[in-house]
């Protein structure tokens, strides 16, 4: 039958994810979360830094416009809860992005070269993993100071051992592909092969890390804000505004309760989408 | 009447509306009796019986209704199918591996299926006495071991056996001997023929092969889309089809017992000359030992500029290897190589580079080979990008474009990708692949063996014209022998990694010389039941040993029905009238 269209990856994850209710849902929700920490402190007419002096900790309302009301520094909570959103989601997805190209690189190279360049490669990844980087990363961070990139690079730094590994699987497997062995005597070059033929060829994989990573990562971001090693003041992100909220969660609840929403929503999200994904996709699955 | 179907359907809900797998059959089973149901991929075979066994996917719907014995199976409002699974109605697969559990060993399998049923009977009498029966050597060893350490022949033996001690009414067998060589099919459809008589078990026989039928069989379904368009007994079927979709599935079997009139002999200049080849794996033993798998032992051959030179024997004999050799994918550990008149080795990396583009492979299985993410015209370009890189994009795709046309195939399937074409289809692309480079050399493994019989000859009659308009060699990789005597010009026969027949084609299949070739030739089925029916197959028994550790002498020795004293000597090619046999009983024996 000849009915069907072409097979880009990305038609195929909507398809999967189209075919699962949960999944659909998740992916629109999280496209308004990008939309709105974007353009959503348009509508508000304060900075995220800026002190209202007649309003300190002020609960929800509509009249004086802090309508998910202000913190003990009379800032206000809807737009610093979007600007911590664009922080945490951008953590996420730079780190990720990060650690993929990384870790792809690494793990084509290392499955498709084979024989002990692959042998070295794996061994330096098992000495990675055996580092305490939780630990490197809080150590650098009292020496130079809290910096958003200094998370990127520690989070990502973690991450891409993780996919290193599993791409060197899946590289692996398709190198027993006719397709590469067709391509391999026809004299097509190792950078062409692995570009051309695997690295297309693991898009499935990668999908599904993606958004399983995403997640993670935030979450991690929120771990080190709430040891007091994330952003550095006044920029926030979700994971600082979630500490600082739990602090005095008795007598201002607002200011937990606003940030944890848009955090759990978010986590959940990329999760459900994670396992609507995987779920169609995942080539381990698929027989 | 022992099954009796009406008016079945299966249907699938798909994204394209409703898909009939199986449209409306009747169909019924007489005790004793064996039936055979033909019929191409997707035709509906499976399916139709998977429902009389209850073992469709819970999608399907099914419609109609069915009687064991005038006892109910299933109908539109109920399904007892799955009380008859096993103790009446017993079913084999094609890939007997996916039926048993690699954990398990044989007696630990058949025992579960016996606990299921027969509860309270002594398990190991039972096992033995089914494993004797289907003729499994040495069955009470076998009983402990574990499904990995049979051969595949072994493997559907004890299929067979599990589903004959619980003496069911009916086995359904779905293909039993697709993926087996010819040698252990004839062995596997002799063991069937036994069985008819012995016990009285009817058998439906499920084939897309309409040779492997014709001698055993006592009427024939041919079905087409999941309808059955013809029904009779085999002589009707096979001398007097009625249907035209018969009357085209019989037209295009290669028959084995045919004269091939368009063979050439002569070919004087030789594109490739192998003096002596051998090749060697070393497998790992232990953390420090090898063992040394020969691959290849000591061949010789030549393959002419515009030859079509066929490589035959069952599947690990080293016909892939030689192919990767001759493509200078590997090369030979020991003797001479000449490709294009320079030395194969891995010094010549100037051959290298001819040979990439002068050497062109295609593989078995189309489908996979073409990287599903690439669209047609990439996968086409590919050849063109590696080879003339100044090339420009328009004259790429003309390129493309003029491929595509000779293969039979438009420009609409440029931007589509490998799935979206059938395999037939696919087969056409990798051919136009092969071709985009005009390669003096096509290496072709098996090219047909993964597609459908009617499809089979096209891309075979496409494979030979190509030849002529480009005047290349082929070597003709295949263990169908129907085929490759209707291909080829001349043939070599090997076995364990060595040459042991070399003939032109016709003298080859008319008289082989090898005791091995004999058999081999023997045991293809004929699509003519008058044939097949009175041959009384002489029979090569066991599987070849591994090529780990080859014994001495005479390799086919224990196999051999001619083998005596002399035979303890290693055998070389030796010519015996116009072939070379390796084989020093050859000229007493003929
Ligand atoms: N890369 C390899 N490593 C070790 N053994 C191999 C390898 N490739 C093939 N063999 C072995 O070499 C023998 C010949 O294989 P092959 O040439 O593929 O046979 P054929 O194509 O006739 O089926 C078999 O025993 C096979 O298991
Ligand atoms: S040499 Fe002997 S054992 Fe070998 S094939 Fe000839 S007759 Fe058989
Ligand atoms: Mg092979």
């Amino acid at each position: 039958m000849i009915t069907k269209q072409s097979r880009s990856i990305w038609t195929e994850a909507w398809g999967a994810i189209k075919k699962n209710a949960r999944a659909t849902i998740a992916f629109y929700v999280l496209c308004f979360m990008v939309v709105f920490v974007v353009i959503g402190p348009v509508f508000s007419s304060f900075a995220y830094d800026f002190t209202d002096w007649s309003y300190l900790a002020m609960p929800p309302n509509f009249e004086n416009g802090h309508i998910l009301g202000t913190d003990s520094l009379g800032r206000d909570v809807y737009v610093r809860t979007l600007y911590g959103g664009r922080i945490s989601l951008m953590v996420g997805i730079v780190s990720t992005f990060v650690s993929l190209f990384i870790g792809v690189s690494y793990g084509v190279f290392s499955g498709y070269m084979g024989g002990k360049i692959d042998g070295f490669m794996m061994r330096f990844i098992d000495v990675m993993y055996a580092l305490p980087f939780m630990f490197f990363v809080i150590l650098l961070m009292v020496f130079f100071g809290r910096n958003i990139f200094l998370i990127f690079i520690a989070i990502g730094a973690v991450n891409w051992l993780d996919m290193a590994r599993i791409v060197r699987g899946q590289t692996l497997a398709l190198k027993q592909k006719e397709f590469v062995e067709a391509a391999e005597a026809l004299g097509v070059g190792a950078l062409a092969i692995m570009r051309r033929h695997i690295v297309p060829n693991l898009l499935g994989v990668v999908v599904i890390y993606i958004t399983l990573t995403i997640p993670q990562v935030i979450l991690v971001e929120s771990f080190l804000s709430f040891l007091g090693l994330g952003v550095q003041e006044p920029l926030t992100s979700w994971g600082m505004l979630v500490k600082e909220g739990a602090e005095d969660m008795q007598s201002t609840p607002w200011l937990l309760i606003v940030p944890a929403i848009f955090l759990a929503t978010t986590l959940f999200c990329f999760n459900f989408l994670g396992d609507g994904l995987r779920d169609a996709l995942d080539p381990r699955d698929r027989q | 009447m022992i099954l009796s179907i009406k008016g079945l359907s299966v249907t699938y809900q798909s994204d394209d509306g409703l898909i009939f797998a199986v449209d409306d059959i009747d169909l019924s089973l007489q005790e004793k009796e064996t039936l055979a149901i033909v019929g191409e991929s997707g035709s509906g075979k499976t399916q139709s019986m998977l429902s009389i066994i209850g073992l469709l996917p819970e999608n399907a719907q099914i419609k109609g209704e069915a009687f064991f014995n005038n006892k109910l199976l299933f109908n539109q409002s109920n399904n007892h199918a799955e009380e008859f699974r096993g103790n009446e109605i017993g079913m084999i697969f094609q890939d007997p591996m996916t039926s048993l559990n690699p954990y398990l060993t044989i007696e630990e399998q058949l025992g579960l299926v016996l606990k299921k049923h027969l509860p309270d009977e002594d398990h190991g009498k039972i096992i033995l006495e089914a494993l004797n029966n289907v003729k499994i050597p040495d069955a009470a060893s076998k009983m402990n071991q574990y499904p990995h350490e049979l051969s595949g022949g072994m493997r559907q033996r004890v299929m067979i056996a599990s589903v004959l001690m619980l003496k069911p009414k009916i086995l359904i067998a779905d293909e039993p001997t697709t993926a087996l060589d010819v040698t252990v099919q004839a062995q596997i459809l002799a063991l069937i023929k036994d069985l008819k008589d012995q016990i009285d078990t009817s058998i439906i026989f499920i084939t897309h092969d309409l040779g492997v039928v014709a001698g055993i069989s006592d009427r024939v379904v041919v079905m087409e889309k999941g309808k059955i368009v013809e029904e009779g007994a085999p002589e009707a079927i096979y001398h007097a089809p009625k249907h035209p979709y018969t009357q085209k599935l019989i037209a295009s079997i290669p028959r084995v017992d045919e004269k091939n009139l368009h063979h050439q002999d002569a070919f004087p200049n030789k594109s490739i000359d192998a003096d002596n080849i051998s090749m060697e794996y070393r497998i790992k033993k232990g953390w420090w030992s090898f063992d040394t798998l020969k691959a290849v032992r000591n061949v010789s051959c030549e393959l002419g500029q515009g030859e079509i030179l066929g490589v035959v024997g069952e599947s690990g004999c080293g016909k892939s290897t030689l192919a990767k050799s001759l493509a200078t994918m590997i090369y030979p550990t020991k003797g001479k190589l000449k490709i294009f008149g320079q030395e194969a080795n891995i010094g010549n990396q100037s051959l290298k580079k001819i040979t990439q583009k002068e050497v062109q492979m295609i593989f078995q299985d189309p489908v996979s080979s073409m990287n599903p993410r690439m669209n047609i015209e990439s996968i086409l370009s590919e050849p063109l990008w590696t080879h003339s890189p100044n090339l420009d994009k328009a004259s790429v795709r003309e390129k493309v474009i003029s491929a595509l046309d000779r293969v039979g195939l438009d420009s609409s399937a440029l931007f589509r990708y490998p799935h979206e074409f059938s395999g037939g289809q696919c087969q056409r692309i990798v051919i136009a692949r092969a071709l985009m480079l005009k390669p003096k050399v096509i290496i072709c493994d098996e090219p047909v063996s993964s597609l459908d019989v009617s499809i089979r000859k096209q891309v075979l009659e496409l494979l030979l014209t190509i030849r002529k308009e480009i005047n290349a060699s082929l070597l003709f990789i295949s263990h169908d022998l129907s085929v490759v005597r209707q291909v080829c010009d001349n043939v070599m026969v090997m076995y364990l990694g060595q040459v042991v027949e070399q003939a032109n084609v016709n003298e080859l299949f008319d008289s082989p010389k090898h005791p091995y070739t004999k058999a081999l030739i023997a045991a293809v089925p004929i699509p003519d039941p008058n044939i097949q029916k009175q041959i009384e197959l002489k029979l090569m028994e066991g599987d070849p040993p591994s090529p780990i550790n080859l014994p001495s002498g005479c390799s086919f020795a224990d196999r051999c029905a001619f083998k005596n004293d002399q035979c303890k000597s290693e055998q070389i090619l030796t010519r015996v009238d116009s072939s070379l046999v390796a084989c020093i009983r050859a000229r007493e024996i003929n």
